[in-house]
C-alpha cells in the first residue's frame, strides 16, 4: 500500500472502509433565492444512492458540487478523507478524474460516437490501441457498436444518452453522479440504461449517486435514498418535528401544532415546546383496519423508499387531505370522541415514517394509498 | 453590346494563354489576402476567444468597438495607413508605400475586426455545456479549450472565410496603399477597376470570373477543412 504521507492526495487507493465521498456542511445559494444546504453526506464506495425530490429541490446542484463544476460557497469535499475543493486545479482535475457527471441533457461533441467515447480516454493521455479496445468494448456494452463511427449528432435522444453514459463509463470512474439519467428518454431507453448502470456498476464496484423524481426508480435502483427538499436533505432527519403548545385539557395534556392538528400526549411538559414524534412509533395501517391508539390520523403516502433495514416513507397527514369519502366517514372526529384522533379540519402534516421491511412488504402499502396512522400518547414527546 | 461579347471572348482567350500577365496580378491578389488573414487570424482569433471565455473590465467598450470597426470603410483603412507610411508619416523611413507589404498592412487591419468579432459570437454561441462536459471528462484547462475551439470550428472558419471574402474583394485600401503597379501590386480588383477605365473589358471580365471563382473556391475549401459533421 502506498504511504499515506507521500502518496499523491487524490490518486492514492483507499485507504480504509470510510466514505469514499464526504461533504461537510455543503452550502450554495443563487440570485434567485435558491439556497442548498447539506450538513453532512457520507457516500460509501461500492454503494447506489437515489437522490430523490421534487423539481428544484436542489439535486442538481447538490450533483453539480460534488462533480466540482459548482464550487460550494461553503463547506468542503472529502475524497478520501482529504478535501478537494480548495484552490489547487490540480488536485480538482485529478477528483474530476475519479467522479464524473452525466448531465441530464448529455452534449455530445460535433465527431463520431466513437471520438465522443473516446474524450475522456484521450483526455488521460491513453495510447491509441487501448482507447480503441475500450471504447469499441464499451460501445458493445450499450449497443452502440453499430453506429461508432456516426456523427454523434445524429443519434436520437435515448441513443446520446446511452452515449454518454458510455463516454462517463469507458473512463472507469470511482463514483458516477448521473443527473436524472433517464428523465428525458423513452420508458425502453430508461430501462437499457438501469440495466447497463446496474451491471456495470455491480461489476467493477462503483459508487454510483443518481437523481430522480421518480421515486418508483430511486426505490428499485438504490441501496439508499436521499430525500431533498427545498435544497435540503431529509435522509439524515428521520424524527418528525413541529413547533407547537403544549396545554392541560379534561382528557390530560394535548398538544396544539404549528400544523393545525391537535395531539394527544402524557408529556409533562406544558407550554409551547419542540414536539417530536420518531418516524419508527408511528405504526400504518391500511383501511379499513381502523388502530386502536390515542391518536390516528388519516394520510396519503407521497414517496418510499429503502432506507437500511427499513422502508421510510414520506405522508401527508390530516382527515382533508385526499382522504376520500368513505375515509372521510370513518375518520370523522365526531364518530369516536371518546379516543379521539383529535383532528381539526384543514389540519395537514408531514410525517416521515420507518416501517420494518418485513411488516411493509405484508401491508402491500403503495404511493398514493391512504391509510391510517397512529401514534400513542408516549409518543409525543416535547423535546 | 457587342464590346460585352467581345470582352468575354477576349477573357476566355486570356484565360487559357495566361497573357497580360493574368495571372500575376492573381498571385498578387492571392498573395497579399493568404498573408493578411494569417496575420489577421494570428492575432484575431486568440483575442476572439478570449473576449467570449474571460471576464474583463472594459470587455463591453473592446466589444462595442470591434463590432463598429466592422463597418470601416476600406478607404479611411488606407488613408490611415497611407498617412502613417508616406514619406512625411512616422513610419515613412521604411519606404513601405505602393508595396505588397503596405497592402497586407491595410488588408490585415480591415481583416482583424472580422476575424475577432465573428470568433467571438463563434464562442458565445456554442453550447455551454461543453466546457462542463470537458471538465467531468478530467479535460485540463487547456484540453477544455481545444474541445471547446473544436466544437466552435465551423463558427471560427466561417470568421476566416467572411475575412478572406471582404480582404479579396476590396479595391479601396489596395489602390490607395498599393498604387495598382503592374507585376507589383496590381490585385484583381485594382485592375478591373483600371481596365474598365480604360474600356479593356477582356483582361477586366476575366479577373472578374476568376475572383468569383477565387472566393467560391475559399468557401468550399474551408466547409471541406470543418469536416464531416451534420
Amino acid at each position: 500500500m502506498a504511504d499515506p504521507i507521500t502518496a499523491d492526495p487524490v490518486t492514492a487507493g483507499p485507504m480504509t472502509a470510510g466514505p469514499i465521498i464526504v461533504g461537510e456542511h455543503l452550502a450554495h445559494r443563487y440570485g434567485s433565492g435558491f439556497h442548498l444546504h447539506v450538513e453532512n453526506l457520507a457516500l460509501y464506495a461500492g454503494r447506489t444512492y437515489a437522490v430523490y425530490g421534487a423539481n428544484g429541490s436542489g439535486k442538481s446542484t447538490l450533483l453539480n458540487i460534488l462533480a466540482l463544476l459548482t464550487l460550494p460557497q461553503e463547506g468542503r469535499i472529502l475524497f478520501e478523507g482529504r478535501p478537494v475543493n480548495g484552490a489547487d486545479p490540480g488536485r480538482s482535475r485529478q477528483y474530476r478524474r475519479r467522479v464524473t457527471l452525466l448531465m441530464q441533457h448529455v452534449y455530445l461533441f460535433r465527431s463520431t460516437v466513437f471520438e465522443n467515447v473516446a474524450s475522456g480516454l484521450r483526455f488521460r493521455g491513453m495510447a491509441k490501441e487501448a482507447i480503441e479496445e475500450h471504447v469499441t468494448g464499451m460501445l458493445d456494452k450499450v449497443g452502440l457498436r453499430q453506429f461508432a463511427h456516426r456523427p454523434a449528432h445524429s443519434l436520437s435522444g435515448g441513443e446520446a444518452q446511452r452515449a454518454g453514459l458510455a463516454r462517463a463509463l469507458v473512463t472507469d470512474p470511482d463514483v458516477l453522479l448521473l443527473d436524472e439519467p433517464t428523465a428525458s428518454v423513452d420508458a425502453a431507453h430508461g430501462k437499457q440504461i438501469e440495466a447497463i448502470l446496474a451491471e456495470t456498476c455491480r461489476q467493477r464496484r462503483m459508487t454510483v449517486v443518481l437523481s430522480t423524481h421518480q421515486y418508483d426508480q430511486a426505490y428499485r435502483i438504490a441501496d439508499e435514498v436521499l430525500i431533498m427538499r427545498d435544497g435540503r436533505m431529509l435522509e439524515k432527519e428521520p424524527e418528525n418535528v413541529f413547533k407547537g403548545r403544549i396545554e392541560e385539557s379534561a382528557d390530560g395534556p394535548v398538544v396544539h401544532l404549528d400544523g393545525g392538528v391537535t395531539l394527544r400526549s402524557d408529556t409533562t411538559a406544558r407550554g409551547p415546546a419542540h414536539i417530536v414524534i420518531s418516524s419508527r412509533d408511528i405504526r400504518l395501517a391500511r383501511p379499513p383496519n381502523k388502530p386502536d391508539a390515542a391518536n390516528t390520523l388519516v394520510g396519503v403516502v407521497t414517496a418510499a423508499a429503502v432506507d437500511g433495514d427499513r422502508i421510510r416513507l414520506g405522508l401527508d397527514a390530516g382527515p382533508r387531505l385526499d382522504a376520500g369519502p368513505h375515509l372521510d366517514a370513518e375518520a370523522d372526529p365526531g364518530s369516536d370522541a371518546a379516543s379521539g384522533p383529535h383532528l381539526d379540519v384543514e389540519a395537514g402534516l408531514r410525517l416521515t415514517v420507518h416501517v420494518a421491511r418485513g411488516s411493509f412488504a405484508g401491508m402491500g402499502i403503495n404511493v398514493g394509498d391512504t391509510v391510517y396512522a397512529a401514534i400513542d400518547a408516549s409518543a409525543v414527546r416535547a423535546s | 453590346m457587342d464590346y460585352l461579347y467581345n470582352g468575354f471572348q477576349e477573357a476566355v482567350r486570356l484565360l487559357y494563354t495566361g497573357e497580360s500577365g493574368v495571372y500575376t496580378i492573381v498571385g498578387v491578389s492571392v498573395f497579399v489576402a493568404v498573408s493578411a488573414i494569417l496575420l489577421a487570424s494570428v492575432m484575431g482569433l486568440p483575442a476572439g476567444y478570449l473576449l467570449a471565455t474571460r471576464r474583463f473590465r472594459g470587455q463591453r467598450l473592446v466589444t462595442t468597438v470591434l463590432n463598429t470597426m466592422l463597418a470601416m470603410p476600406t478607404v479611411v483603412i488606407g488613408l490611415f495607413v497611407y498617412s502613417m507610411i508616406s514619406r512625411r508619416g512616422p513610419l515613412g523611413f521604411m519606404e513601405l508605400l505602393y508595396t505588397p507589404q503596405a497592402m497586407i498592412i491595410g488588408e490585415t487591419i480591415l481583416a482583424l475586426p472580422i476575424v475577432a468579432a465573428f470568433t467571438l459570437s463563434a464562442f458565445r454561441a456554442v453550447d455551454s455545456r461543453i466546457t462542463e462536459t470537458a471538465l467531468t471528462l478530467g479535460a485540463t484547462t487547456a484540453q477544455t479549450a481545444r474541445t471547446l475551439i473544436s466544437e466552435a470550428r465551423f463558427g471560427i472558419m466561417a470568421a476566416v472565410v467572411a475575412a478572406f471574402g471582404r480582404v479579396i474583394a476590396e479595391v479601396g485600401a489596395a489602390m490607395m496603399l498599393g498604387g495598382n503597379i503592374k507585376g507589383s501590386t496590381r490585385t484583381m480588383t485594382t485592375a478591373i477597376a483600371l481596365e474598365s477605365n480604360k474600356g479593356e473589358f477582356g483582361l477586366a471580365i476575366a479577373l472578374g470570373i476568376i475572383l468569383l471563382l477565387t472566393a467560391f473556391g475559399a468557401n468550399i475549401l474551408f466547409h471541406w477543412l470543418q469536416g464531416f459533421d451534420d
